[in-house]
């Protein structure tokens, strides 16, 4: 706590990136450049490799970017004040939604050797009568449709919060808070079938009415990481040091509990009445990724995958659930930042369960180490593009919505 | 002192439903303080009940009574009095039993969920939702008990060592059901009961009558509002909202296991649990305000359950409501997608085939009604709100009359499908649970402290001292200062 008053603003704290933001952008850039030239030559003109791993690296950060505008909506949908001086950093986060929406672009030309219903045959029986929805055309439509709309969304939330900035008008405020619950509508529709179309037709046989919240929960998880751990790193550069305190991340700390507990039973729930019902069409899927427990799907005929799902059971569910329980680890902010940094881990590999395994319907020389090295690769690719844009949208403004109204409320917040 | 002092109601009137960005409401209306809030609770209890009241009760014994009667015919005779068949083996029973659990997902959440998220205007309202909770439970818990089919052995659903060797089958969602609904019962009832530890001290400090003084001595554990009794109080309560939280989740996520587990077109799908979850919060908070648009007005309590708590609801009723629909659309546009001729064939069934009416009935009071809660008139307009919870109550019981009845008339094979229709016994039966609900209920709020006035009093401006941010008295100041910085 800092010696002045509650609720007040420090006067001396730095709230704008200046330099660190300079050098953040441009090292950023080298990384996200580096990171996709490395995946670009290791996949050796695979370009199905590629395109997975660059689709694992991409909803890795649209997945975030969208948690972010939902964090943005529910804080004006509940008038929350606690979260005032920390909701800029997630308007931002929700602003990379553009840079998203450029980089969408590879997957749109890649997409006829990654998605299997490009070639499927009109008279196939299960595949045959879904491309009325699964077909090329379509498929851009509906993803410009997506992007124009969450971009729009994640727009008029900054431009109002931005405008406040310089005028600090409450009716940007009340605006907000009167359209939020629309805009959540608007959201959660455009959510689910960005969801459905850029992951979950990768195996268009397969389906699950739960796939959405699946991501959507995923997320949220790693969101928080994110965001717990961007508050970390402007703080250790002399930024937002008091208006941020213990009292933000242990709020913070809660979130990332409550989903990392979330997807655990989204999950759980999924995987659960798949297997109970034990229907062909459905443990594929599940097959696929070595998440199974039945014989005709040997060790050796799945490769490593089943080690991962393991490794994705323990490392997103069953260890983090424990460690965030306590008040203290969300506390000490030593412990809770590397929390953050374990579910951010743990969000990729998510990520690439859910995604790399579709890699096996197509001829592949590959192998599994290969397919998961290059989907780090996409990883880092995808973050630095993500980060540069991060950290432009930043550029010279502050990095707190200053003449929010509850930001007295918010700087005076306390856990009790 | 039982007679409620009017002038103190009568001071400055704040339209509370207004938004504002730097004020927060008060929560407690007129120039009230702590003993107001004491008088106006207690006064339910202490002074003659309305003649609504006796009334009510009236009609729910008797319905009550239709029920024990119809249940002792239901043993004496079996289950062929009721309408199930082959298929439906789950007819009436299951649908009211999923019907009443559901119901009993809001108060819950209002004294776990809206606890943990701060929500402080849940004081006014948690008591009596808590107990609106136990009771629906309870009303739930009748049906598999009476539908086993020997309703004289319905210990031999819990795993006791016996000399029949026999166990129940773990594998099977029935059984975590027994433990879910179990468990969620035991927790809401001692959640419930130890919040109410201090008021019925109050009570008992405040009676007259002997036998009330021993009812309630007994029944207050000999508290005495030490420090100390506070203290383990409050840690208490924060340790059994984080227990009951999970328990919000988990007992609708079980009971739609039941359905979801199997691989009936209409069951078998994987957004169950989380959609079950979200339309019992629908149902359960269409009940509460249900009660609580009664009860502010009949037992003048308007100034502590205030127009912006039944704002709030309704907009935590559109919500989860719009869930829901999503939850809607999502099946039915998968059950498209999957290509699975089956599943298609039930999606259609729903609105082609025999009992479309019912799922008609169902879109239209669980999609199409609510959706007057969007405008603020409507939803600060008692008449309106009113009948939006009660178009909720009706379609989501149709839901689960959708779910239960027109996935099992139609499977697979044209030669194994059906028909069901409700023997009068059903019909009785359920009316009759409704009998149970409003009894508990009714007798519940002339006995029982129904707001929980120690609560209540800790959300006023006067239980907080100067500096204290979290009225943000202070705080209050500073934000008027910098938003006048702000436009100067």
């Amino acid at each position: 706590m800092s010696a002045h008053a509650l609720g007040q603003l420090d006067a001396n704290e730095r709230r704008t990136l200046d330099a660190f933001g300079k050098v953040g952008l441009v090292a950023s850039l080298i990384i996200g450049a580096v990171g996709l030239l490395a995946a670009l030559a290791l996949s050796a003109g695979d370009w199905t490799l590629f395109g997975h791993a660059y689709l694992t690296g991409f909803m890795y950060f649209l997945t975030v970017s969208v948690a972010a505008l939902f964090f943005v909506i529910i804080q004006h949908l509940t008038r929350a004040g606690w979260s005032s001086t920390i909701r800029r950093i997630a308007e931002l986060m929700a602003m990379n939604l553009p840079i998203l929406g450029i980089l969408v672009i590879p997957i749109l030309v890649l997409h006829g050797g990654m998605y299997e219903w490009v070639h499927a045959d009109p008279s196939d029986p299960v595949l045959g009568p879904k491309l009325v929805w699964l077909n090329t055309n379509f498929f851009v439509i509906r993803v410009v449709i997506y992007f124009v709309v969450l971009i729009s969304l994640a727009y008029w939330f900054y431009s109002h919060s931005i405008a406040q900035d310089t005028d600090g008008d409450l009716a940007h405020t009340m605006t907000m808070q009167r359209y939020s619950g629309l805009m959540l509508v608007i959201f959660a529709i455009t959510g689910s079938a960005v969801a459905f179309d850029l992951v979950m037709s990768l195996n268009p046989e397969w389906y699950s009415t739960m796939y959405a919240v699946y991501l959507f929960a995923g997320g949220l998880a790693g969101f928080f990481a994110w965001m717990i751990l961007s508050l970390r790193l402007l703080q250790s550069h002399g930024i937002m040091t008091s208006s941020v305190n213990q009292e933000h991340y242990h709020d913070l700390g809660k979130w990332l509990f409550g989903f990392v507990f979330f997807w655990s039973y989204v999950a759980f729930s999924q995987y659960m009445l798949q297997w109970y019902a034990n229907i062909p069409e459905e443990t594929a899927w599940f097959a696929q990724r070595g998440a199974t427990t039945h014989d005709a799907v040997s060790w050796t005929e799945s490769g490593p995958w089943p080690i991962l799902a393991l490794v994705l059971l323990f490392g997103h569910s069953l260890i983090p659930f424990p460690a965030l329980l306590s008040r203290w680890c969300k506390r000490i902010l030593g412990v809770l930042t590397f929390w953050a940094a374990w579910m951010a881990v743990f969000h990729l590999v998510d990520m690439i369960f859910v995604i790399m395994p579709a890699m096996q319907m197509h001829e592949t020389e590959s192998t599994f180490t290969m397919q998961i090295v290059i989907a780090v690769c996409g990883f880092v690719g995808i973050g630095g593009f993500w980060f540069a844009s991060l950290f432009w949208w930043a550029g010279a403004r502050s990095v707190m919505p200053l003449k929010d109204p509850r930001i007295a409320e918010s700087l005076a917040h306390e856990n009790y | 002192m039982t007679t409620l002092s009017t002038d103190k109601l009568s001071g400055p009137i704040v339209d509370t439903t207004v938004d504002e960005t730097i004020e927060r409401p008060p929560l407690v209306l007129g120039e009230t303080d702590f003993m107001d809030v004491t008088d106006s609770v207690c006064a339910m209890i202490e002074n003659k009940a309305p003649i609504g009241w006796w009334l009510a009760l009236l009609v729910s014994v008797s319905l009550f009574g239709l029920l024990q009667v119809l249940i002792l015919f239901l043993v004496l005779t079996g289950v062929g009095v009721w309408g199930n068949n082959i298929p439906v083996a789950w007819g009436f029973p299951i649908v009211n039993f999923v019907f009443w659990v559901g119901i009993g997902h809001a108060g819950t959440l209002i004294s776990a969920i809206l606890y943990l998220f701060r929500q402080k205007w849940r004081t006014a309202i948690n008591r009596f939702a808590e107990a609106m909770t136990i009771f629906a439970v309870i009303c739930a818990l009748i049906w598999p008990g009476i539908h086993i089919g020997r309703p004289w052995l319905p210990y031999w659903m819990f795993p006791y060592p016996n000399q029949m060797g026999m166990w129940p089958q773990f594998r099977s969602p029935l059984l975590w059901d027994v433990f879910a609904v179990g468990t969620y019962f035991t927790v809401s009832l001692l959640f419930w009961y130890m919040g109410m530890i201090p008021d019925i001290a109050t009570l008992r400090d405040r009676s007259k009558s002997k036998i009330r003084q021993i009812a309630y001595g007994v029944f207050s554990l000999g508290w005495r509002g030490s420090n100390r009794h506070w203290h383990r109080y409050e840690r208490a309560y924060l340790l059994l909202a984080a227990l009951a939280t999970p328990l919000v989740l988990s007992v609708h996520s079980v009971v739609s296991f039941d359905f979801a587990v199997s691989q009936v077109p209409g069951w078998h799908s994987t957004i169950f649990p989380p959609y079950f979850v979200a339309g019992a919060v629908f149902g359960g908070f269409a009940m509460v305000i249900l009660l609580a648009i009664p009860c502010r007005k009949w037992f003048k309590i308007e100034h502590i359950i205030t127009a912006r708590h039944m704002e709030n609801m309704a907009k935590i009723m559109l919500s989860t409501g719009l869930i829901v629909s999503l939850a809607y659309a999502t099946e039915f546009f998968v059950a498209w997608y999957s290509m699975n001729r089956y599943e298609q064939f039930t999606f259609e069934n729903y609105y082609t085939g025999p009992y479309a009416w019912a799922f008609g009935m169902l879109m239209f009071c669980n999609v199409i009604f609510p959706q007057l809660l969007w405008f603020k008139k409507l939803r600060n307009n008692m008449t309106i709100l009113f009948l939006a919870s009660v178009s909720v109550t009706i379609g989501m019981w149709f839901e689960r009359f959708w779910i239960i009845i027109m996935s099992l008339t139609r499977d697979f094979v044209p030669s194994s499908w059906g028909s069901y229709w409700p023997s009068w016994v059903d019909i009785g039966m359920f009316a009759g649970s409704f009998g149970l609900f409003f009894t508990l209920f009714l007798l519940f709020v002339r006995f029982l402290p129904s707001v929980n006035m120690a609560e209540v009093r800790a959300v006023m401006p006067q239980a907080h001292g100067e500096g204290d941010p979290w009225i943000a008295s202070e705080v209050h100041d500073r934000a008027k200062a910098m938003e006048r910085e702000a436009h100067s």
